[in-house]
């Protein structure tokens, strides 16, 4: 398959892909016009595969989306230049940056206990999570 | 085109406006050329409101907080300049192409705005004393009527505490601006272990900053909506395009854009200077004639059109450039607690590290917090899954400081520029080399251990080490140094550049070397003085 080729494939269903990381990141779907501005910003970014890998890790995300806690978790240690990595970082960016999402944003005083407990508690769902990714990675880049 | 004035004056940053300022009110007919961009796509978008609320109300946030050309989005490694967001990007507008700067270890920052780098600069605002110019022909005397004239003029707020002796007396010193709860308790923890600490060598303290904690000379004082790095709204933080403004009003004051000063001609059987500029929009060229030429158009734009003016292509140059790192810390006492609501977006504490029996400040550092900046730069940084990142920095925030370390720099044969002759229908290219000597690199590691113990004494324990990289401080000097011998390629104790009848550089490049507290207040001090030099002389 030409890098062409490639390119296109990925940048087909750019929709879906945004739909599926707004979900993921924020617990909901983004709005029509943040998915239109995510298909914008990836083009405009160019943040295509540029790698067999690379392309090959993100079909397989949107074909096995309940596998992106896990390969977010493992591209965050060791792909952390992957098209994965950024495009989920974009759309955090456009997320952050609109009125229905500020409150997701904005920091929210807790007492230091609860605090620290979420801190730790987060900390560990992310080894675990980070684990299960290192496992399924192989799998995912290895494409077809 | 051909137009005359008695001075012209390069660029419009805060030396070039202090440089002005007294030979306008003097009735001195003056020029300032300036390629002089502006923002004037974002300014009008942004509410007057507090940051929080600006984030739960305007649907149009994204365009200035994230840029309408996604300015704001660089998502690979950590860039220069937190400050640069989107409605600042025109700050750095069109350098690479019209001034283009070829370097593998310098990352250089150079500006053709209304304000130059000063449309961005984070107010720093302290003086040089006597041990920062050792070696100069000039002393902490002949500069001091000229800070507390500038200091006057844009306003300067802090406080006389243990930093005093450092940044330097200041007759109209406004009060301090209110600090984030976070680092008030940095400052108490502080006031407890002082005696300790301060034997090591560290000293903490309220910043000077030249943002208005009171109402002056018709600018607000500090709306406390965390929006400094966004919007000018109100005028609190000085900048140079203020003074431009107030400069405007006066009848012998001409302000003229878009001009890039390519050289200057001294005429052999006149006393008049000639200055080939360019309109870099049209290429129109046009030539402006002077009895005195002030050079201010940065260290890096003035090198360029002094060794282009002198034929000097292929001529290294010393450079030096405050190196600077970035550490992130965490105060955990502090976790969980609310933040303030009213803040601001600059440095909420200064501090100096003068180590006993060292050779002077080693460090010069400032406190942040992380307020009006997107979250998801910081998550970027993180190993952690990304919501799980987003989770923790939430309720790490409050406890989160960022120490931006400066330390000296020194002259070597390692650091320097020269100009390289462009080819064919290109532009000159000014070259930059500047490596840090592998023992200068170990000493630095070793200075910035001895702070963090310190540091880690008073609740702050870093998280990590950024080092952004050399030019990243954005403060340059040394290319034409001030000095009492007749040297070529140097200036004069009046900013004279030798060789010349009447060009003086009125920017950093008269600084032969870079302590480590920022240079800014000391260029405008000295630009003024030059003027008020050149005015007795012109008079």
């Amino acid at each position: 398959m030409s890098d062409t080729s490639i390119a296109r494939e990925v940048a087909a269903g750019l929709d879906d892909e945004g739909r599926l990381f707004s979900r993921y990141l924020v617990g909901r779907d983004a709005p029509p016009g943040l998915l239109r501005r995510y298909a914008e910003a990836v083009e405009r970014l160019a943040l295509v595969p540029r790698a067999r890998p690379d392309a090959a890790l993100l079909r397989f995300v949107r074909r096995h989306p309940s596998s992106l806690p896990l390969l977010d978790a493992a591209v965050a240690v060791v792909r952390r230049e992957s098209v994965l990595r950024a495009r989920l970082l974009l759309m955090l960016a456009l997320l952050e940056a609109t009125v229905d999402q500020a409150d997701d944003f904005l920091p929210r005083p807790r007492g230091r206990a609860s605090a620290v407990a979420r801190v730790a508690l987060e900390a560990a769902i992310g080894a675990c999570k980070t684990a299960g990714g290192l496992l399924i990675l192989p799998l995912a880049t290895r494409g077809r | 085109m051909s137009r005359e004035a008695e001075v012209l004056i390069v660029g419009s940053g805060p030396s070039a406006v202090h440089a002005a300022l007294p030979l306008v009110e003097a009735g001195v007919a003056v020029t300032m050329l300036d390629v002089g961009n502006q923002d004037e796509r974002y300014a009008p978008l942004i509410p007057d409101l507090p940051f929080a609320e600006l984030r739960r109300s305007d649907p149009d946030q994204h365009r200035y907080l994230l840029g309408d050309d996604l300015e704001a989005l660089p998502l690979g490694s950590a860039r220069v300049g937190a400050q640069l967001t989107p409605p600042r990007s025109h700050v750095l507008r069109d350098v690479a192409g019209l001034t283009p700067l070829v370097s593998a270890t310098f990352r250089a920052s150079e500006s053709l705005a209304l304000g130059g780098l000063g449309a961005a600069w984070g107010a720093s605002a302290v003086q040089y004393d006597g041990r920062d110019l050792a070696g100069l022909p000039i002393t902490g005397a002949d500069l001091a009527p000229h800070y507390e004239a500038v200091a006057a003029g844009i306003g300067i707020s802090g406080a006389r505490d243990d930093l005093l002796r450092y940044y330097g007396e200041c007759a109209s010193l406004a009060p301090p601006l209110e600090v984030d709860p976070g680092v008030v308790r940095l400052m108490e923890r502080y006031a407890l272990g002082r005696e300790r600490v301060n034997r090591r060598g560290l000293y903490l303290g309220h910043p000077r900053l030249a943002v208005l904690s009171r109402d002056h000379d018709g600018r607000s004082a500090q709306s406390y909506h965390d929006l400094d790095f966004y919007s000018d709204r109100g005028g609190s933080v000085w900048r140079p395009s203020l003074t431009v403004e107030r400069l405007l009003g006066r009848a012998s004051f001409s302000y003229q854009r878009p001009w890039l000063v390519e050289r200057f001609d001294e005429h052999p059987d006149t006393a008049a200077i000639v200055v080939r500029a360019r309109d870099p929009g049209s290429g129109e060229a046009a030539e402006f004639r002077a009895r005195r030429l002030l050079l201010a158009a940065g260290t890096l734009g003035t090198a360029r059109i002094v060794l282009r003016s002198l034929g000097l292509y292929d001529t290294p140059r010393p450079l030096v450039s405050n190196p600077h790192v970035y550490v992130p810390c965490l105060q955990p006492g502090w976790i969980g607690r609310p933040l303030a609501s009213r803040r601001h977006s600059l440095t909420q504490a200064g501090l100096i590290f003068d180590p006993p029996g060292g050779d002077g400040v080693a460090i010069y550092g400032e406190v942040h917090v992380y307020g009006s900046l997107l979250l998801f730069k910081l998550v970027r940084e993180s190993s952690f899954p990304v919501p799980q990142a987003l989770r923790i920095v939430r309720e790490l925030l409050s406890a989160f400081v960022i120490l931006v370390l400066e330390h000296p720099d020194e002259p070597a044969p390692e650091k320097s520029c020269m100009l390289r002759r462009a080819g064919s229908g290109g532009k000159d290219e000014l070259h930059v080399d500047h490596r840090e000597p592998a023992s200068a690199l170990r000493l630095r590691r070793r200075t910035e251990s001895a702070l963090l113990r310190s540091m880690r004494r008073l609740g702050c324990f870093p998280l990590g080490r950024i080092d952004a990289g050399a030019g990243s401080s954005i403060h340059y000097a040394g290319t034409f140094p001030m000095s009492a011998d007749e040297g070529p390629l140097s200036v004069d104790r009046s900013c004279k550049l030798r060789g010349t009848r009447g060009v003086y550089l009125c920017d950093g490049s008269f600084l032969p070397r870079l302590p480590a507290k920022p240079l800014t207040l000391t260029l405008m001090a000295n630009a003024r003085r030059v003027a008020c030099g050149l005015l007795r002389e012109v008079r």
